[in-house]
């Protein structure tokens, strides 16, 4: 059995040289069997950052103190460790490494877990975030390997509070508050390497957020060299994928190429009734003009076409005997149809300059633009039955007399025209419609939300010397998205009608307030009309921010600044006839200037103990999307727009013995005057409702630890914790506005002082047993997830809900008791091994596993729907919907590399 | 360029491996309903059975007919009326937007073996059981009952008819009734808030409610002036019967300025404003106006007991101008009560010609021996039936009911009571 050898000599050297301001530090790595010398490899240092040459040497200049060290080359297990330098002294270190896996290959499971659905009511997708991927903290590997296949988010932070930039160009929805990563997806081996943070800490090209930033470094010069081929099998989100990635790095005429394309399909995945087409394309070419000057352009795609699954009752699941249910499709001919299916196409440009000066003082430039598609179909009628088979009429529970609910069982258990989408009949009455010359009563609408963003920042950093930096620069930002809808299938039909019907049912008398844009009345639609509502929202950003970073012997910290404007506007295409006045043109403009500031520091008690602490307080604009009173049909602003407070900090323990190393770490974070908008089709008004929320003050709160065991050399145990408490601390403000405008805006108070921030575990747990033997890697991990809570229905939470309740009446906790999601584990195996064949060619086969005991029962999100019955005060009449997290699901991967 | 050879070779390899995932959809073809089997009951027939309360249908009995309403307009909330030629029927359906699927003129086929029949106010149903009374078919099991066959064709032509020939026979079934106008014109269909029923008149004064949801599209439109035909399904509750129309074009031929026939129904008291004279030739007992004792509502009256002597009192219309006539009828009714010990005929029915005021004796022209009057003490409204004044074209008349009591005690003088005159020339 060959062992990691580790030499540090440094330990034993003690030296009081005062004749130059550093150490010279070269870092030699061999390999462990034959002490070759091992080229190419990545060191770093703290954040210092090299690579070795031919002779396996990487050098550095340093101060004393106290160092994270890693060291990552292909083919090899990855190395981490602490170098205590304690004296002035130029000095050679060697490293040893041991052949296996690379990090690279444990990312490939969570990048691939990557799943999206989508939530009708809420429309929300959940993905994986990758920046978590590449970190070397036992608590996050965990947390974002194993933990993410649940609802786990690290610090219950689910959404915002991350920066993810790919080539310093910033992935953000700021309408949405997420990181783009579907705007990567397929593109795993292009973009595996990044530079990150966690929590507070900035990186080098922003003030940073809460959570963390990314940065992919995907040019000709970060990418590995040479050709990766990789074929995977899975019953995931895809159930085929072929991926090509080449790169020439930086060749002697100073210009660099790399490319990559995947394919990915599924017939069907995991979710029945769900499918995927997607491709991905990249290339970047990198010309290197001098030393001092580099210049590189990227473009990348990742083109999908996806149908998806939406969350249902329990009684639907049940009836079906099927926890992953989908409401969304049907059989047309034979064949499955998904009524849901999402386009996207988000062409990129990036460019990239960096220019040193000289040694201490680099400028570096990017710029991005991306314009493309984002539409997602859904079935719409007119004056019609509804389609959908989970319509709460439709299921057994809505029938009073119990014949007749047995016949409404049966049928959902043996007709599936019955338990789903029933597509001929769509048609046949469609085609009766035709007989009149009347409009479709059903069509394929396709909901788009097409982006056009542009990104400039531009950046400086200077060293003053190796242990103390300065970064500064200038972020800006155009993000832009078009929102309208658009006939993707008539069924059948001849043309529709650009009405709205709930207005021409609640105002038979104002004709004027049924069309959706009173500049073009009475419209019939065809395919590839737009119709409904058309307008954009605008969002300006920019900010300027500096960082300044030292590292001392005793303690490294920095210091950050920004402050930002920010302007947002509505643009309304459509003069609607509810809001003839206030709905074509430019909104008022929503303005904000924000502004924060961030330090932290490390102090090292020794080369085994330290300690991290982290304070921010920051303000930061609401989303264009939860400022709006009705942003379907008006211009009508929030009145109680207010920016967002962060306030936000954390205090760890680290620690390093031979054996075990980890770390505990207590945060707290508060998001005050949080808003967000709720749209959702009332079925009691039978309209569409508004629900604006304001004046939201959340509280994040708990402990992580993270430990790491070495048994025996090839033997690990690693161990993750989360306890949390994350909670809202005050009473929202609801405004709701009611489309056709039948009944007046109203608002009132939510009684939500001390929820649960929902459908986050606040208490999750994994354990790992890692064991890897030569060339092999067998990981068997145990997850735990407990304390998650459904999102709540805030209308239930209203005085308004408790009318005629006597105090001790036990109705009243039914109705505004949050409801807990039942906890569980999962339990997961993963299995590598590569070979080396004729010394130039990498094989590598990953085999996943997870959730091998198929447990069925963990919701990935749940929520209550937004109707409540005020008269019966019935909370069964319309019960929440549940999306549960995959069963067992496998994934095999085959890569080549040469 | 080695590099780029290899690029393009395993590009290509890929792109033949790409799988695709076909999106565009088979369109299905129309489906032409079709019934292998046939009818063995008309619908008359089943009514027929009916034998009251919550009826089961236990035997193999199957209908057809033709879809005449459904709930397109909103009128009509979960039901379809099926009519054959023996009759009709209203089929009860627990479903949204029937109309989706069973359009007016759609044949279908009723296997009503496992339904039930029942009345609602008197109309007889076919549904299926709820708490004990007819309720509606259950959506998950219509589908095994009610079938259609081939694409809807032309519905069956309206039977025409008159408020006066109404007959059970045609409950549930599509009819039309010429020349007919609103009480209430220019007033909503249904008000708002709830179900509303108004009043069709025809030239003869015969009435029929013209009963309409308030979630009917059409609801807040204003019931036109004039006159026309109109059509719907008849239904009846608790012996009364009532129309349903389905949408607006059941208003045929309807002409806004129509001149109407003369029609008083003593809504309000017609003699504050002169519309109607009374003229007193002798005692303190003259007509008057009764709101609430007419046929419905107001009628005028007049008793001459107690009065300070014998009575002889007029009742005059307002003036109708039949110079340019070509046919002229009046028709009313009449209701009373005592006997007056001196008089046969207390009541005279008179035109009057070229009347402004005073004593209208003489240039009247009795025509009681005309008109149907009512028996004495009979205490029913009785009509005039319809009484041809067509010797009076050319000039302007009045009608005149002309009132006398023989004293002032009660066996010498009587109650009588006019409502409902109509007055019709074209």
């Amino acid at each position: 059995m060959k062992k990691v050898l580790v030499y540090l000599f440094l330990f034993n050297v003690i030296s009081f040289a005062f004749a130059q301001n550093y150490s010279v530090v070269n870092v030699k790595v061999e390999d462990s069997q034959n002490h070759n010398n091992i080229a190419t490899a990545e060191v770093s240092i703290s954040e210092l950052k090299s690579t070795t040459n031919e002779e396996g040497i990487a050098s550095f200049k340093i101060l004393p103190g106290i160092y994270g060290i890693s060291v990552n080359a292909t083919g090899y297990q990855p190395y981490n460790d602490i170098l205590a330098l304690m004296s002035l002294k130029d000095t050679t270190i060697v490293i040893l490494l041991t052949r296996g896996l690379s990090q690279a290959f444990q990312q490939e499971q969570a990048r691939e877990q990557e799943i999206e659905i989508v939530n009708d009511d809420l429309d929300r997708g959940i993905s994986l975030n990758p920046l978590l991927l590449s970190s070397r903290d036992p608590y996050l590997n965990l947390a974002s390997y194993n933990l993410s296949a649940g609802s786990f988010s690290p610090r219950g932070i689910e959404r915002g509070g991350y920066e993810s930039y790919i080539n310093q160009v910033l992935l953000y929805n700021p309408e949405l508050d997420r990181v783009n990563y579907s705007d990567i997806s397929g593109l795993n081996d292009a973009t595996r390497y990044s530079d990150d943070s966690y929590g507070l800490e900035p990186l080098y090209m922003s003030f940073g957020d809460i959570m963390g930033v990314s940065n992919i470094l995907a040019t000709p010069s970060r990418i590995r060299l040479g050709h990766q081929i990789s074929y995977g099998i899975s019953n995931k989100s895809w159930e085929h994928r072929l991926m090509y990635t080449y790169n020439s790095g930086i060749m002697q005429n100073g210009w660099g190429f790399a490319a990559a394309y995947s394919h990915r399909y599924a017939y069907d995945t995991y979710m029945p009734g769900t499918w995927l087409q997607a491709d991905a394309f990249f290339f970047s070419a990198e010309k290197r003009f001098s030393e001092r000057h580099n210049l590189s352009a990227t473009i990348f795609a990742s083109p999908q076409k996806r149908a998806l699954a939406s969350p249902t009752v329990k009684e639907a699941q049940e009836l079906v005997d099927d926890p992953y249910y989908n409401p969304n499709w049907g059989v047309q001919n034979g064949e499955k149809r998904n009524a849901r299916v999402r386009t996207t196409f988000k062409p990129y440009l990036i460019l990239n300059d960096e220019y040193k000066f000289n040694d201490n003082l680099t400028w570096t430039n990017a710029f991005g633009f991306t314009t493309g598609i984002y539409g997602t179909t859904r079935l719409n009628w007119y004056n019609a039955p509804d389609p959908r088979p989970d319509y709460y009429r439709y299921l057994p529970s809505y029938q009073t007399d119990p014949s007749i609910a047995e016949i409404v069982t049966q049928r959902w258990q043996n007709d599936i025209t019955v338990s789903q989408i029933n597509w001929d009949k769509l048609y046949q009455i469609n085609y009766l419609a035709n007989l009149d010359g009347k409009s479709a009563r059903y069509i394929v609408e396709e909901v788009h939300n097409d982006p056009t963003y542009f990104y400039y920042a531009s950046n400086i950093k200077y060293t003053f010397n190796p242990s103390s930096i300065i970064y500064g620069g200038l972020q800006a930002y155009h993000y832009e998205t078009h929102n309208y809808k658009k006939i993707n299938d008539l069924l059948g039909a001849n043309y529709y009608l650009d009405i709205d019907q709930y207005a021409e049912r609640d105002f038979p008398d104002k004709p004027e307030m049924l069309y959706n844009n009173l500049d073009d009345p009475n419209r019939q639609l065809h395919v590839g009309d737009v119709f409904g509502y058309n307008y954009k929202l605008n969002t300006n950003d920019v900010n300027l921010w500096t960082q300044y970073k030292q590292t001392l012997p005793r303690v490294d910290y920095f210091v950050a600044g920004k402050i930002g404007f920010s302007n947002k506007y509505r643009n309304g295409l459509y003069r609607s006839g509810r809001f003839p006045d206030n709905s074509k043109g430019k909104s008022d403009q929503v303005n904000d200037l924000v502004g924060g500031l961030k330090t932290g520091a490390i102090f090292k008690i020794s080369g085994k103990h330290y300690i991290k602490a982290n304070i921010a307080g920051f303000t930061k604009p609401q989303s264009n999307l939860d400022i709006f009173l009705s942003p379907y049909n008006s211009n009508r602003i929030n009145n109680d727009i207010t920016a967002q407070k962060v306030l936000s900090a954390d205090l760890g323990y680290h620690f390093n013995f031979k054996f075990l190393r980890g770390r505990i770490t207590a945060y707290q974070t508060y998001i005050l005057d949080h808003m967000d908008m709720r749209g959702f089709y009332h079925d009691e008004y039978q309209t569409y409702v508004y629900m604006s929320l304001s004046n939201m003050d959340e509280l994040y709160q708990g402990l992580e630890l993270g430990l790491e065991a070495n048994i025996i050399p090839d033997l690990s145990i690693s161990a993750a914790g989360n306890l949390g408490n994350y909670r809202y601390i005050s009473r929202f403000k609801a405004n709701v506005s009611f489309d056709n405008l039948s009944r007046p805006d109203t608002s009132y108070t939510v009684y939500s002082k001390n929820f649960y921030i929902p459908n986050v575990p606040q208490r999750a747990a994994s354990v790992a047993i890692n064991y890897k033997p030569n060339y092999w890697w067998f990981t068997l991990v145990f997850n735990y997830f407990d304390e998650m809570y459904m999102d709540f229905n805030p209308e239930r939470r209203t005085q308004f809900a408790l009318n005629n309740l006597g105090p001790d009446d036990p109705l009243i906790n039914d109705i505004i008791a949050q409801q807990e999601l039942s906890n569980g584990f999962t339990l997961d195996l993963s299995i590598s091994k590569s070979w080396m064949i004729k010394h130039k060619y990498r094989l590598g086969v990953n085999f996943f596993l997870n959730n091998i005991l198929d447990n069925q029962k963990l919701a990935l999100f749940a929520f209550e729907q937004s109707r409540f019955d005020f008269d019966t005060k019935n909370i069964d009449k319309f019960p929440p919907k549940y999306m549960y997290a995959y069963g067992r699901t496998y994934m095999l991967l085959i890569k080549l590399s040469f | 360029m080695k590099l780029i050879k290899n690029f393009i070779v395993i590009a290509s390899m890929i792109l033949l491996f790409a799988g695709c995932v076909d999106d565009d959809f088979d369109v299905p073809p129309i489906d032409i309903p079709h019934v292998d089997f046939e009818a063995n009951t008309t619908i008359a027939e089943l009514k027929a059975m009916y034998s009251g309360g919550l009826d089961s249908i236990d035997t193999n009995i199957i209908i057809t007919g033709i879809v005449v309403a459904n709930d397109e307009s909103g009128n009509f909330y979960k039901q379809l009326e099926i009519q054959d030629n023996s009759g009709g029927i209203e089929v009860r359906v627990d479903r949204y937007d029937l109309y989706t699927q069973y359009k007016v003129g759609q044949r279908v086929y009723i296997k009503c073996q496992g339904l039930f029949l029942g009345n609602y106010g008197g109309l007889v149903q076919i549904g299926y059981k709820y708490e004990g009374a007819i309720g509606r078919i259950p959506d998950a099991i219509v589908d095994q009952h009610i079938f259609k066959d081939s694409l809807p064709g032309t519905p069956p032509a309206p039977i025409l008819t008159k408020i006066s020939g109404l007959n059970s026979n045609y409950l549930s079934m599509l009819i039309q009734i010429d020349s007919v106008h609103f009480a209430e014109a220019g007033s909503k269909f249904a008000e708002s808030d709830a179900i509303t029923n108004r009043t069709i008149l025809d030239r003869n004064g015969q009435t029929l409610i013209l009963r309409t949801s308030n979630y009917a599209n059409f609801a807040s439109e204003l019931l036109p002036a004039g006159e026309g035909s109109i059509r719907g399904i008849l239904s009846i509750y608790n012996g009364t019967y009532q129309l349903y129309i389905r949408d607006l074009n059941d208003l045929v031929n309807w002409n806004e300025n129509a001149s109407l026939p003369f029609l008083e129904t003593f809504s309000s008291n017609p003699l504050i404003n002169n519309t109607w004279l009374a003229y007193s030739a002798a005692s303190n007992k003259n007509w008057t106006y009764n709101s609430s004792n007419g046929n419905p509502g107001g009628c005028m009256e007049i008793n001459g007991y107690g009065a300070d002597g014998a009575s002889d009192d007029w009742l005059i219309s307002p003036e109708f101008d039949l110079t340019n006539a070509t046919a002229a009828s009046i028709n009313f009714e009449l209701w009373t009560q005592y006997s007056d010990a001196g008089l046969t005929q207390p009541m005279g029915i008179y035109i009057l010609e070229n009347y402004t005021s005073g004593d209208p004796s003489s240039s009247a022209t009795n025509i009681t021996n005309r008109c149907a009057m009512p028996a004495a003490n009979s205490r029913v409204w009785t009509s005039s039936g319809t009484v041809n004044i067509s010797d009076f074209i050319g000039k302007k008349v009045r009608l005149a009911f002309h009132y006398q009591s023989s004293g002032a005690a009660s066996s010498t003088s009587t109650l009588w009571r006019a409502d409902n005159v109509a007055i019709d020339f074209e």
